[in-house]
C-alpha cells in the first residue's frame, strides 16, 4: 500500500525527531561530570574548600560551571601554554589541600595545650593524629602519582641537588629517597626488632633499586655528594686548600671507616662495639696522618682550629696583606706546637708548665701584634672566638685531631676546662 | 490549520533546532588523537586568547604582573584555589630562576667537599653575596603573596598558626615574617663573625636586638608582645631550656620566674659576659676515664641558686632531676605513650639508684675485677628487669637502647650523673684511694 506523500513526509520528519531526542539524551548524559575516585580529593571538593574572601579581589568567577577533573584542569592549564612545572604545582598543592586542612586541625588543637609545660617548639600530635596524618599522606602519594605522574612527587629542590644527573635519573633517584625514607618509618609502638628488620629491609631495598637506576660511575658520583663521607670531609677540608688527591685518599680511608663502624655510631659507651671503634678511629687519625707529607699534614691541622679560621676571617674582612698574614699563620703554628711540647714534657713540673704557658701566651699575643699591626692584632687576639690564648693563660692546651674536633688536656691541675666550642655549622 | 500539518511545522522546527545543535556540538567534539579533556581545554584556551582579558596563556604567565595574571585567572573562571596556587608560583617564579641560575654556575666550579653540604643546605655552594640576594627575593616575594592574596598561602601547613596561636592568623603571618626577617639577618651576622667577633659585631647584634623589638612593638599589643616573649621569643624556643621544661612540668607561674631567669641568662651570654669558672658540677670521687658534657653551656644555663630560690626545695630537686637526659627522654614519650608522671620519676629514680651502684661497685676495694664486672652484669639485669615490668616491653626496650651508658654497664663501665654531665670509669681501672677527707677530684 501506497502512502501519501505529505503522510510520507511527516513520518520522515516524526522519525528523525525521535532520533534526534535519543542523541540528545545520550550525549548530556555522557556529558555529566565524571564520579570522584572514592576516597581522593578532586578539583571540586578541593575548590569548595576554598577560602573565597580574598583581598584585592577585582572580578568574581562566574557562575558555578559543572566541575572539572583534577586531569581536566591539569590538560587545561597545560594546553593554555603554563609551564609544565608550574602546572604540576598548581595540581599539587590542590591534592595536598585535604591533608593539610586536616593537619592544621589538628595543630590547632594542640595549641591548646598548657603552652607552659612544653609543647612550644613541636606539636605534640598523638599517635592515632600521626597514624591519621601518615594514612592520608599516602593517599595523597598515590593521587598526585595517578594525576601528575612521578614528575609530580618530584620538589625543585631535588632536582638542583641531583643536577649532575640527567632529568629523569634525577626524578627515580628523588623518588627512591622518600620511598626508602616513608619505608624506614615505624609506626608508633612498633617493637624495635621489627623496625630494626624493617630499616634493614629497606636500605636493602634501596641498594638494589638504587643499582637499576644509576650506572657505576653515577653511583660513585652521587656517593661523592651525598654520602656521610662526604659531609664529615666537608666539615674538615672547609678551610683547607686540598688538592683532588688529597681529597680521594681521605675519602677512601673515611669510607672504609664508615662502612665499618657506621651501625656503631650510638653504642653504648664502654661497650665492645664502642671500644673497637674508638681504636679504629685512633687506626684512622694514624692513616690520615701517613696520608700528607709532614708539611701538608700540619696545614691539615692547623686548618682545623678555630683560631686559625678566625686568622682566615680577620684576612677576609679587614684585607689583610698576605705576608702580614702568613707571618702570623707562622706565629699561630710555632705556638701551638710548642704548647704540645710543653704539655708533654714529663721533666716538667705542674707548676712549670703553668709558668711555661703564660710565658707561651704573653709570647703569642706579641707574635700576633707583630704579624698584624697593634690594632688588627689586637682585634684578633680578643676576638677570637676559641678564646685561644686565655686558654693557654689557664693551663689548658688544646689540640686538632685529624679526624676532626679537639682534644683538650689541663696541664696546670687547674680546674677543667671545656675545650673550644665545636665549630657552629658552615651555614644557617 | 489542519492537525497533520500542524504537527509537520512542529517536527520540522524541531529538526532544525536539533540540526542546529549538531551543528555547533560536532565543532567541540575531540579529535581521536586528542584526549577530550584536552581538546576542551584547548578550545577554551582559543577562546580565551581571542577574548582578551580573560585570556590564560603562558604569556600571560611570564609577562603580566602578578596582581594583572591573578585577575586574568579569576577572569577565566578557574576555580578561587587553582588561582591562588598559580598566582603563588607566579611569584615566586623569579626566586626559583635566578636560584637555579646561581646553583648551576656555582657547581661547576665547587670542589667535591663543598658539594657534600647540599644534601642539608641547598644553598650551601653560594657566596654570602649571592645567598643574601636570594634571601631578599624571598622576602620581596612573601610580602607580594600577603598582599595579593592573603596570608593562607603563607601557612598552608599550619605551622604559623600554631607557633603564634595568641595572634589572629592574618598577624600571625606578619609576625613570622619579622621575625624571620630578623632570623635571616642575624645569620648573615652570625656567618660572618663564626670564628672572629670584634667589639663591632657585637654592636650590630644589639641594634638588631633593639629594632626588632621595636618592630615588635609597633606590631604588638602590650598583651600580645609578653605573650611573643613568654611563648616565641629566642629564649622562649632555646630547646635545652623547653627539653627541661617539658620534662618538669611547671605551673605557669613557676614557668614564668623560669623563664625570667633564663632570659637573664641568655641576655648575660649575649653581652659576651664570662661565668667565673665553666659549670662543671663536680666530679665523683676516684679516677674517671672520661665525662660527656650534654647539653647546654654554662654562661647560659640557669643558675642554682635562683632557681632554688624562686622553686622552693622540693620543687627545686624536681627541677634538678629534670636536667638528667634519661629522665628527660622519658619525659618527651610520656604522652604519646600513656605512661603516667609517677612511673618516669619511678624509673628516673631507678636509673639514678643503677649509676650510683655502679659508681659503687667500680669503687669497692673488696671485689677483683672479675667479681665487679659479674655484678656489673646482674645489675644491669636487674634494671633491664625493673624498668621493663614498668613500661612494658614495646617500651622499655627502645628506652634503655636511647640512653648511651646503659649497656655499657653490663661491659663493665661504670655511670655518674650529675646533672647534664655524665662521667664514666671501667671496672678494670685500679681504685685510686681517696685522699683524707675523700671527695677528691678524680
Amino acid at each position: 500500500m501506497l502512502m501519501k506523500p505529505s503522510t510520507l513526509f511527516l513520518s520522515v520528519s516524526l522519525v528523525a525527531n525521535l532520533a534526534g531526542g535519543w542523541w540528545l539524551l545520550r550525549d548530556q548524559s555522557s556529558r555529566a561530570p565524571a564520579p570522584a575516585v572514592v576516597g581522593q580529593p578532586t578539583a571540586a571538593t578541593v575548590a569548595a574548600s576554598a577560602d573565597q574572601s580574598l583581598p584585592g579581589k577585582t572580578s568574581v568567577v562566574e557562575a558555578p560551571k559543572a566541575p572539572l577533573t583534577l586531569e581536566a584542569y591539569r590538560d587545561q592549564l597545560l594546553a593554555a601554554g603554563l609551564p609544565p612545572e608550574v602546572v604540576r604545582a598548581a595540581i599539587r598543592a590542590l591534592i595536598e589541600e585535604p591533608r593539610l586542612a586536616r593537619q592544621r586541625e589538628i595543630y590547632a588543637v594542640t595549641a591548646r595545650q598548657p603552652w607552659w609545660q612544653g609543647g612550644i617548639v613541636y606539636q605534640n600530635v598523638t599517635p592515632e593524629q600521626n597514624a591519621e596524618l601518615q594514612e592520608l599522606r599516602k593517599a595523597e602519594r598515590a593521587e598526585i602519582l595517578r594525576v601528575l605522574g612521578p614528575a609530580g612527587l618530584v620538589a625543585d629542590a631535588d632536582r638542583e641537588r641531583y643536577a649532575y644527573l640527567s632529568a629523569d635519573k634525577a626524578e627515580k633517584l628523588a623518588l627512591l629517597e622518600r620511598e626508602t625514607t616513608e619505608r624506614r618509618r615505624g609506626e608508633p609502638g612498633l617493637p624495635a626488632a621489627e623496625l630494626q628488620e624493617r630499616q634493614r629491609q629497606a636500605t636493602a631495598d634501596y641498594e638494589r633499586e638504587l643499582a637499576e637506576i644509576l650506572t657505576p660511575e653515577e653511583r660513585a658520583l652521587l656517593a661523592e655528594r651525598e654520602s656521610n663521607t662526604a659531609r664529615t670531609l666537608g666539615n674538615r677540608f672547609e678551610f683547607f686548600a686540598a688538592t683532588d688527591q688529597e681529597y680521594r685518599q681521605l675519602y677512601d680511608l673515611q669510607k672504609a671507616f664508615d662502612e665499618k663502624f657506621s651501625g656503631s655510631l650510638t653504642a653504648s659507651i664502654g661497650t665492645e662495639a664502642s671500644r673497637a671503634r674508638s681504636d679504629a678511629m685512633q687506626q684512622l687519625s694514624a692513616d690520615i696522618q701517613a696520608a700528607f707529607t709532614p708539611e701538608r699534614y700540619a696545614a691539615y691541622l692547623q686548618s682545623q682550629r678555630p683560631e686559625y679560621r678566625a686568622l682566615l676571617e680577620l684576612q677576609r674582612r679587614f684585607s689583610v696583606p698576605q705576608a702580614a698574614f702568613d707571618q702570623a699563620a707562622r706565629v699561630h703554628a710555632s705556638v701551638s706546637a710548642e704548647a704540645q711540647r710543653i704539655a708533654d714534657d714529663s721533666a716538667l713540673s705542674r707548676e712549670d708548665k703553668r709558668a711555661s704557658l703564660i710565658d707561651l701566651a704573653e709570647r703569642a699575643r706579641n707574635g700576633m701584634r707583630s704579624a698584624l699591626g697593634q690594632e688588627l692584632g689586637n682585634t684578633f687576639i680578643t676576638a677570637t672566638s676559641s678564646n685561644w690564648i686565655d686558654l693557654l693563660e689557664r693551663g689548658s692546651v688544646y689540640a686538632a685531631q685529624p679526624t676532626g674536633g679537639m682534644s683538650t688536656r689541663n696541664v696546670a691541675g687547674g680546674q677543667p676546662v671545656p675545650p673550644p666550642p665545636p665549630a657552629p655549622p658552615p651555614k644557617s | 490549520m489542519k492537525a497533520s500539518v500542524t504537527l509537520l511545522a512542529v517536527s520540522l522546527a524541531a529538526n532544525l533546532g536539533l540540526l542546529g545543535w549538531f551543528a555547533m556540538r560536532s565543532k567541540e567534539t575531540p579529535t581521536a588523537s586528542q584526549p577530550p579533556a584536552v581538546a576542551a581545554a584547548g578550545k577554551s584556551a582559543d577562546a580565551a586568547a581571542k577574548s582578551g582579558p580573560s585570556a590564560l596563556t603562558g604569556e600571560a604567565f611570564a609577562t603580566l604582573s602578578p596582581a594583572q595574571f591573578r585577575d586574568r585567572l579569576r577572569a577565566s573562571g578557574l576555580p578561587e584555589n587553582i588561582v591562588q596556587r598559580l598566582v603563588v608560583e607566579r611569584i615566586n617564579r623569579a626566586v626559583n630562576v635566578r636560584r637555579q641560575e646561581l646553583l648551576a654556575e656555582a657547581m661547576k666550579s665547587a670542589p667535591p667537599w663543598r658539594l657534600a653540604a647540599l644534601r642539608t643546605d641547598r644553598l650551601s655552594v653560594l657566596t654570602p653575596a649571592q645567598r643574601k640576594e636570594l634571601l631578599d627575593l624571598e622576602t620581596e616575594a612573601r610580602d607580594q603573596i600577603l598582599r595579593l592574596l592573603g596570608p593562607s598561602q603563607l601557612d598552608r601547613e599550619g605551622n604559623i598558626a600554631f607557633k603564634y596561636g595568641f595572634v589572629s592568623p592574618e598577624k600571625a603571618v606578619l609576625l613570622d615574617a619579622l621575625v624571620r626577617d630578623y632570623e635571616n639577618m642575624g645569620a648573615q651576622a652570625k656567618e660572618e663573625s663564626r670564628f672572629l667577633k670584634t667589639p663591632a659585631d657585637r654592636e650590630r647584634d644589639k641594634f638588631l636586638r633593639a629594632e626588632q623589638d621595636r618592630d615588635l612593638a609597633a606590631l604588638l599589643t602590650p598583651e600580645e608582645r609578653e605573650a611573643f616573649e613568654l611563648r616565641a621569643s629566642t629564649t622562649a624556643l632555646n630547646s635545652a631550656f623547653q627539653a627541661r621544661i617539658a620534662a618538669f612540668q611547671p605551673t605557669e607561674a613557676e614557668y614564668r620566674a623560669l623563664f625570667a631567669l633564663q632570659k637573664a641568662a641568655d641576655e648575660r651570654a649575649a653581652a659576651g659576659i664570662r661565668p667565673g669558672e665553666p659549670a662543671i658540677p663536680p666530679r665523683p670521687p676516684g679516677n674517671v676515664m672520661g665525662a660527656t658534657m650534654i647539653s647546654m653551656s654554662g654562661s647560659s644555663q640557669v643558675s642554682d641558686d635562683a632557681a632554688r630560690a624562686a622553686l622552693g626545695e622540693t620543687r627545686f630537686a624536681e627541677w634538678q632531676e629534670a636536667l638528667m637526659p634519661h629522665f628527660q627522654t622519658l619525659a618527651r614519650q610520656a604522652a604519646t605513650n600513656a605512661i603516667s608522671r609517677e612511673t618516669v620519676k619511678a624509673v628516673s629514680a631507678l636509673l639514678t639508684e643503677t649509676t650510683n651502684t655502679s659508681w659503687q661497685i667500680a669503687s669497692d676495694q673488696t671485689m677483683d675485677v672479675a667479681q665487679k664486672k659479674a655484678a656489673m652484669v646482674d645489675l644491669a639485669a636487674t634494671t633491664r628487669t625493673q624498668v621493663t615490668a614498668k613500661l612494658g616491653a614495646s617500651v622499655a626496650e627502645p628506652y634503655l637502647k636511647s640512653i648511651r651508658w646503659f649497656e655499657g654497664i653490663s661491659a663493665g663501665t661504670a655511670v655518674q650523673v650529675n646533672g647534664n654531665t655524665t662521667y664514666f670509669r671501667s671496672v678494670e681501672t685500679p681504685v685510686r684511694p681517696l685522699p683524707p677527707g675523700g671527695g677528691a677530684r678524680g
